[in-house]
């Protein structure tokens, strides 16, 4: 080869290297080299659907799966007195912080960002439907997280700063009126451009989509917030339970809450999931109440007690064998030597058996809630557009018909709700209650019956939704579920009639940001203990 | 027999691919190379000629030289090399340091080179014989060392400290990993092994000067012929040691500020062989290695399965029973037995792992061209039997000068590697020791190897004492019903082009592609309780990585006036990394052991992909006055893809070193003294895809779910930086007879980023934040001492010490402690606390009263902390030092490295769960008589007052065992906490050189080798204080059901053709 050649060859490659250099010495694909291809980087409109059926599922599934024993079974379903639970420790008010830790977190990593990116997406008005109806589920969501810890953060939830502040429960409520208000007008004006306006389609798993039936759900909404503040701060709870029955509400069946699992491919409804644990069981005061009454739900909501071979075991009361075949209810709060009695009483109902987790829906709001709402809202003189004994009777009728179908025979249901008959003593072994009450389901003439009557037919319409009743129970103190029988936790004695009235912040907020705990219990107003009593709670403990 | 066919009918299956691909792969690859060397043969115009031996014995003319070559005591020189310049012709000096030459009558000089001498040239001008003095380079002062991108530097002009590391001992007293072989050589290394190495796995931690990084990396980048090194096999240990010319340690960033971001925790840098000029050369090495398991923890051997002193046949992991006396029993097998001592029923599961390797190199060259080659093979066993690795390197490097002043080089190399079952440890229910050291003691362990067996309707099933346990399997089983395989592949090439515009200006171009792949499968057989639900789980995966590389170097170097020599390079790099891998997994099957993912019941998918692209620019200037004052300073800029807009940041550092011995006159004891000091800053990027907060979908629903990431990304991430100075010098007496090299050094980092526990009320469960400032102090030292320098008996000492302080200065705004990672099931937490060093360690203690005395309950139990609130120390040693003796008597060769490291310590799981399960000689005290713990009990009048009176209570030994013994979450951590100190014979290597007077064969060396041989002392005592469970967590000194200590011993055979 000769010398011109290599030098021309050299030059090549010279002038190769050169460009290869120049090729490459940009950083403007930066960007996309450090992008993950497995994530999205964004979301726009057609994310929408996808990340409300993700706030929709984190937000009931510490009802459901995994967290069904550690917030829902194991917390709200004892305390407000629908089952017992069968874990010693829950039924003997030991607190398992743990598990609150995680259920407290759960909504807020897991539901509130994925409503926040719809929020984010959607505000200023470029998708007023979507912006609103993903308000009243922040709403939903953030309520029961008030009522089971107070002060919380709600305005800034889940914006990534690293101190997240909290608010007290009026400012919490208050903000959730102006939310519910403002959304509410909107959607209605919205409506009234577009009746049949749909958002989210088949990623709302609750609606379908349909924002008039949203529409009701946000003033059935705020009008249970109105009830919840009705003693302590009346003005305002009639202000707004007003507004809220001058406005459509969740009446009929059809408007009924309920999240639809049929379609998921894993998870589900929670309660089946639980039933094969012998974890809820039916408690004393249902069998008093559903019994006495000869309430038509009772095969609904409970199964006869199935025989189960702990029975067969030596030295194990024949009384409870011979429950086998019967609804029978136990006492709540037994000693750690009664666990196996478990399986001598009811467990769900058919629809809530082992399997029908992807099947059966999950109740958010019943539509009877509302009648029974309003009834209470007439009873304090409030004007509800009716009185208290038609809502009354109009929301027994509405909850039976919600488990037994729109075709039930009307005549059963009259006469159950004009029926005077009381309810009974409960054969809970070995404690034997007497009956729960003396009330009969026929409206009263007494003021205060009256009162009892309302909030009694509104916990057997509320079941599963054990939440709401648990807050309501420890806002007026009714049902009058009977006390536990045995605590082991030293702040709580059932017999001087102290209940659990919160739950203490978690471990991971205490962690993170002690700063703010400490505000938030100085906000509460007594010490962080779940014996302190929240802003709507007033009585005492 | 049969039982066993279906687990050896997939072996069987595995064996012919790997043995096929292989020959494919081998195929191409020798096609590749002969294109390349064809292809360079023929553009560079001048052929390579390295067998050109047959072309000079035809030259007629001809005359022979003759000579003998003398160091500068007149001692004559065996082995130095001789070439005619410009030729191949030359040979090498007899143990007489004579030679004879036939040289053609033309030939104009004669070049000399040896090991530790300067090379020489002496022109022939009609001589027929040379008398020849070589002259000695001074012990490490005119060394020239590689430094960052592969620039040459005499090590006296250097500003910092370095440390080069013998590569002949390397390749002799091998290791699986080049990087275990680094343990007690250099000062400021700490190295760690992983603990699958008894045989045959991975590469150890490394560690240069302290943590630095809280949960980032902390190991140090490895550098080889100018470019990092990357591979999925493995780092150090995918490189063969005999293909190794020079091994350097860069410590601090002064030294490795030029490598850029990556190389903030020090650099390895390694500098691959190349071919020489002269006659063709070939090299065999030969090292045959035998692990011998001996420590093991120590075992009971009084009483046998069972709880409360009754015998209990089907008890999973107890040996609370009676006392064995040779009582007839039935035992879980349905025999009627002898209760008798199984001594060695834990022993007799390990056997003696080998390590076998070959290697083969063939050098030659002319003065223009030169080509290396080799081929290395390891095959090795571990002390498991299932345990088995195979290891292929090749490499081939070719260099030319293309036309005057246009030099070439080419390298490329392959590594292939098959694991077979690399050993779990660790409290894993596959993990074979954490099943042994549980094993009741008085299981015959013949009854336990036989592990499986079909049932009637011809299902495969483990024997084992407790059937459908979730806690216990058969360790047997826990070998052979739990298989792991994985390949690696890596494909390395270089080419490099070097353009001299004059003797002071040239310009290099180089371009590298590392392309790797690997893949794994995890295999549990059926009839494994908890883990699978159905018959049997599967697991695979595939990754796959690339990284291109490109630089331009342009140096100049130039004496300016008489005085004054500038040295300045200036250079610009590109650097593309790219990374893929899926993994597939079922737990389930849906027909028994068929493992193939369409068997899998539901899978679980992950893809994972990543690119990651860095430029950078980058110069260094040196400037030299009169060869004994030199000023360094380098500059960089980087822009990394992996940090936001604009991407880039600087990082500059300075440096003066005085050669102050040939500055002025120092008393004639003091033969070189040089002292340095240096600045530096580096910077860091971040990982890949850290900054955009990014969301993802999941399936569930008919609309499916999208949700945003659960990590917060920072806002506006900086990157990383370590800021550090050093000070140090290097002082030799006595005609360089003795010498010291120290340096002071410390070094900050601060804006890391890590990851945090956000409120849950923020939205996250974690987020990414810059912060921190961790501090590492330190001091290090060598000393080489030559107490003998005779004719025929040399003796070299080299010691070093490191002594590293490091602290938490700080953490975050909202943080002042930081837990982490820890090793898995471990039984102690460890943290970074603000004001402490890194690496902490909490365990679970005893309650104690005020006065220290430990607070038993009303039973007569101590009681335990229920937090991890007890200070055991820290994981890292306060100093570490080693010493390496070497001796040549004649043909004689002799070196031993004994190291001794203090402070520091480990918490031994093992100990702890052997206490729970009665299995430990420490079990066995008061099992008779019961225990009256040292305690007090604890006694509060009404008042509130508490007084202490000694505990009178009995307990039995199994109650207390079981409240102290078993993991930090139902144990006491505090009895399980043992000192790390440590000293051990590390190395030993004794060899032989067999004189020859053989022309085929010119050297030919034997040696003894040996490695862990015995400890002097270790803390420890049975487990090794310097393996870990995970040589990737930041967290470390957690011992977990380790494979027993071991040593190994072999014997290497050298031979040069």
């Amino acid at each position: 080869m000769k010398k011109d050649s290599i030098h021309r060859l050299l030059l090549k490659m010279f002038s190769t290297v050169i460009l290869i250099c120049s090729l490459y010495s940009c950083t403007d694909d930066f960007t996309e080299y450090n992008t993950d291809k497995t994530k999205m980087m964004a979301v726009g409109p057609k994310e929408l659907a996808g990340l409300f059926s993700r706030t929709q599922y984190e937000g009931i599934n510490w009802l459901t799966t995994d967290n069904m024993s550690r917030m829902s079974s194991t917390v709200a379903l004892h305390l407000c007195g629908y089952t017992a639970c069968g874990i010693y420790n829950q039924e003997a008010l030991i607190m398992n912080y743990g598990w609150h830790n995680t259920g407290f977190n759960r909504i807020y990593t897991s539901a509130i960002p994925p409503l926040n990116s719809i929020l984010d997406v959607s505000r200023n008005g470029v998708n007023d439907a979507a912006y609103n109806v993903a308000l009243i589920w922040k709403v939903w969501l953030m309520h029961r997280v008030t009522d089971i810890w107070g002060p919380v953060p709600y305005t800034a939830a889940g914006n990534g700063q690293e101190e997240i502040p909290y608010e007290s429960q009026k400012d919490v409520y208050y903000k959730m009126f102006d939310d519910l208000t403002n959304a509410t007008n909107t959607l209605k004006s919205e409506l009234q451009k577009n009746p049949s306006l749909n958002v989210f389609g088949v990623g709302d798993l609750i609606y379908n989509g349909d924002v008039s039936k949203w529409l009701k759900f946000a003033n059935t909404l705020r009008l249970r917030l109105a009830i919840r503040i009705s003693n302590i701060d009346p003005v305002k709870a009639q202000k707004e339970a007003e507004a809220a029955v001058a406005n459509p509400l969740m009446e009929v069946n059809n408007d009924d809450a309920l999240m639809a699992m049929n379609q998921l491919s894993s998870g589900g409804n929670g309660m089946p999931r639980m039933e094969s644990f012998y974890q809820d069981i039916m408690s004393a005061s249902m069998e008093s109440l559903m019994k006495g009454y000869n309430d038509p739900r009772i095969d609904e909501y409970w199964s006869p007690v199935a025989y189960n071979s702990v029975i067969d075991a030596a030295g194990y009361p024949e009384v409870l064998k011979a429950q086998v075949g019967g609804y029978h209810g136990m006492a709540n709060g037994f000693e750690q030597i009664q666990v196996n009695y478990f399986k001598s009483y009811s467990k769900y109902g058919p629809r809530f058996k082992d399997g029908k987790q992807l099947v059966t829906p999950v109740n958010i709001i019943n539509s009877a809630e509302t009648w029974f709402l309003k009834a209470e809202g007439a009873w304090r003189g409030w004007n509800m557009g009716g009185t208290a004994q038609s809502f009354y009777e109009k929301g027994i009728e509405i909850s039976i018909k919600q488990w037994k179908g729109a075709t039930f025979s009307s005549s059963t249901i009259a006469s159950y709700i004009n029926s005077t008959a009381l309810p009974v003593a409960p054969e809970d072994y070995p404690y034997y209650h007497p009956a729960m009450t003396n009330i009969p389901v026929k409206f009263s003439g007494n003021k205060e019956e009256q009162y009892e009557q309302i909030l009694t037919q509104k916990w057997l319409a509320l079941f599963p939704i054990s939440f709401e009743a648990w807050a309501e129970y420890r806002r007026t103190r009714l049902p009058k579920i009977y006390p536990k029988k045995f605590s082991a936790n030293a702040l709580v004695n059932p017999s001087l009639g102290q209940i659990i009235t919160r739950l203490p912040y978690t471990t991971d907020e205490k962690n993170t940001q002690p700063a703010q705990i400490a505000r938030a219990t100085e906000m509460l107003g007594g010490l962080d203990l779940e014996t302190t009593p929240l802003w709507w709670d007033k009585n005492s403990n | 027999m049969e039982k066993k066919s279906v687990i050896q009918a997939f072996r069987g299956r595995n064996k012919l691919d790997g043995v096929l691909l292989k020959m494919n792969l081998f195929a191409v690859f020798v096609f590749a190379g002969t294109l390349v060397v064809s292809a360079i043969n023929y553009s560079g115009g001048t052929r390579t000629e390295p067998n050109s031996k047959s072309a000079e014995m035809d030259q007629p003319n001809r005359r022979e030289i003759s000579g003998t070559v003398r160091d500068s005591k007149n001692q004559p020189l065996p082995g130095v090399a001789l070439i005619v310049k410009g030729t191949t012709i030359g040979t090498t000096t007899d143990s007489e340091g004579r030679f004879r030459l036939s040289v053609p009558v033309n030939a104009q000089t004669l070049y000399f080179t040896f090991v530790g001498m300067k090379s020489q040239e002496i022109p022939i001008a009609g001589n027929t014989v040379f008398n020849v003095t070589m002259e000695e380079t001074t012990f490490g002062v005119d060394e020239v060392v590689v430094t960052a991108l592969g620039i040459e530097r005499s090590k006296k002009s250097l500003t910092y400290a370095t440390q080069q590391v013998n590569v002949e001992i390397l390749s002799s007293v091998r290791d699986v990993s080049l990087g275990n072989a680094l343990a007690g050589k250099v000062a400021g290394v700490s190295i760690t092994a992983s603990t699958g190495t008894s045989g045959v796995s991975g590469d150890p931690r490394i560690i240069i000067r302290g943590d630095r990084s809280i949960n980032g990396n902390n190991q140090p980048l490895i550098v080889v012929d100018g470019i990092p090194y990357s591979s999925s096999g493995g780092g150090l240990s995918s490189i063969n040691p005999d293909d190794v010319q020079s091994m350097n340690v860069l410590k601090g960033p002064a030294a490795s500020a030029l490598y850029g971001s990556s190389a903030n925790n020090g650099v390895i840098v390694i500098t691959t062989k190349k071919g020489k000029s002269g006659e063709a050369r070939v090299e065999v090495n030969s090292v045959t290695t035998f692990d011998l398991p001996y420590l093991y923890p120590d075992l009971q051997n009084t009483y046998a399965q069972g709880l409360n002193g009754i015998f209990l046949p089907n008890t999973d992991v107890y040996s609370w029973g009676p006392k064995m006396t040779g009582q007839t029993v039935v035992d879980w097998t349905g025999k009627e037995t002898k209760l008798e001592p199984q001594p060695d029923n834990v022993r007799d599961f390990f056997r003696t792992g080998h390590n076998l390797t070959n290697s083969f190199s063939y050098s030659a060259g002319t003065e223009k061209s030169t080509t290396y080659f080799s081929y290395s093979n390891t095959t090795a066993q571990g002390v498991l039997a299932d345990n088995k690795m195979q290891r292929h390197n090749f490499n081939l490097r070719l260099t030319a000068e293309l036309i005057k002043n246009l030099n070439l080089d080419f390298k490329t190399t392959w590594f292939r590697q098959l694991v077979k079952d690399k050993p779990t440890t660790g409290d894993d229910l596959f993990s074979p020791m954490h099943q042994l050291i549980r094993m009741p003691r008085s299981l015959r362990i013949a009854d336990v190897s036989d592990y499986s067996y079909y049932t009637a309707a011809g299902e495969y099933k483990q024997r084992v004492w407790i059937p459908n346990s979730t806690n216990v399997i058969n360790p047997y089983w826990s070998m052979y019903g739990y298989e792991n395989p994985s390949t690696s592949n890596n494909v390395n090439a270089l080419l490099t082009v070097k353009y001299n515009f004059t003797g002071w200006l040239s310009l290099q171009l180089r371009g590298g592609m590392t392309a790797g792949n690997s893949d794994s499968e995890i295999k549990r057989y059926w009839d494994t309780q908890y883990v699978n639900s159905g018959k049997g789980g599967y697991e695979t995966g595939f990754s796959k990585s690339q990284i291109l590389n490109g630089d331009a170097l342009l140096v100049f170097d130039k004496d300016i006036t008489k005085d004054f020599h500038v040295n300045f390079n200036a250079g610009a790099e590109i650097r593309d990394s790219r990374g893929r891998s899926i993994n597939s997994a079922t737990g389930e099957l849906s027909a028994e052991n068929k493992f193939a993912l369409n068997y899998g019941v539901t899978l679980t998918t992950t893809d994972a992909e990543s690119r990651i692209q860095k430029q950078s620019v980058y110069g260094m200037a040196q400037l030299g006055f009169r060869n004994y004052l030199f000023l360094d300073a380098t500059a960089r800029n980087d822009w990394s893809s992996t940090l936001p807009a604009p991407y880039d940041y600087f990082y500059p550092s300075i440096g003066l070193t005085a050669v102050v011995s040939d500055m002025v006159t120092l008393p004639k004891v003091l033969s070189y003294v040089k002292l340095r000091g240096s600045y530096a800053e580096v910077g860091n990027d971040a990982g890949f895809a850290q900054i955009f907060q990014t969301y993802s979908r999941a399936s569930n629903g008919p609309a499916g779910m999208v949700y945003p990431a659960g990590t917060k990304v920072p806002v506006n991430l900086i990157p990383e930086k370590t800021k550090s100075w050093e000070a140090g010098g290097q002082i030799h007496f006595l005609d360089n007879r003795l010498g010291i090299d120290f340096t002071y050094y410390k070094s900050n980092t601060y804006n890391q980023l890590i990851t945090i526990t956000s409120p849950p009320t923020s939205g996250f469960g974690s987020g990414r934040i810059n912060c921190g400032n961790i501090e590492n102090r330190g001091i290090e030292f060598m000393i080489f001492a030559i107490p003998v320098k005779r004719q025929d008996f040399n003796w070299n000492i080299d010691f070093n010490f490191a002594m590293n302080d490091n602290k938490v200065i700080e953490l975050s705004k909202t943080l002042n402690k930081y837990q982490i990672s820890s090793p898995n099931l471990s039984i102690g937490e460890t943290w970074a606390i603000v004001g402490k060093p890194f690496g902490e360690i909490f365990t679970k203690g005893f309650v104690r009263n005020d006065a220290g005395q430990v607070i038993v309950d009303a039973l007569g139990m101590p009681k335990v902390d229920s937090k991890a609130n007890l200070y055991l120390g820290n994981f890292n040693y306060d100093w570490r030092s080693g010493i390496t003796n070497t001796m040549q008597y004649k043909n004689w060769y002799l070196s031993f490295l004994i190291d001794l490291n203090w402070g520091g310590v480990r918490q031994s799981a093992t100990e702890a769960m052997m206490m729970a399960c009665g299995t430990s000689t420490e079990s066995l005290e008061g099992r008779e008589t019961g225990i009256v713990f040292d305690g007090v009990q604890e006694i509060v009048d009404t008042q509130g007052n508490k007084t202490y009176t000694p505990n009178t209570v009995n307990i039995s030994a199994q109650a207390y065992a079981q409240l102290v013994g078993g993991r930090i979450s139902f144990g006491a951590g505090e009895p399980y906490n043992r000192k790390a100190d440590n000293s051990r014979l590390r190395e030993l290597s004794f060899g032989y050189s067999i004189p020859l007077k053989s022309n085929i064969i010119k050297s030919l060396r034997i040696s003894a080798i040996g490695r862990n041989l015995f400890y002097i002392y270790n803390g420890c005592k049975w487990f090794d204080p310097d393996v870990t469970y995970d040589v990737d967590r930041n967290g470390q000194g957690a011992e977990s059901a380790f494979l027993p200590g071991s040593r190994t011993l072999g014997f290497n055979i050298r031979m040069t053709l």
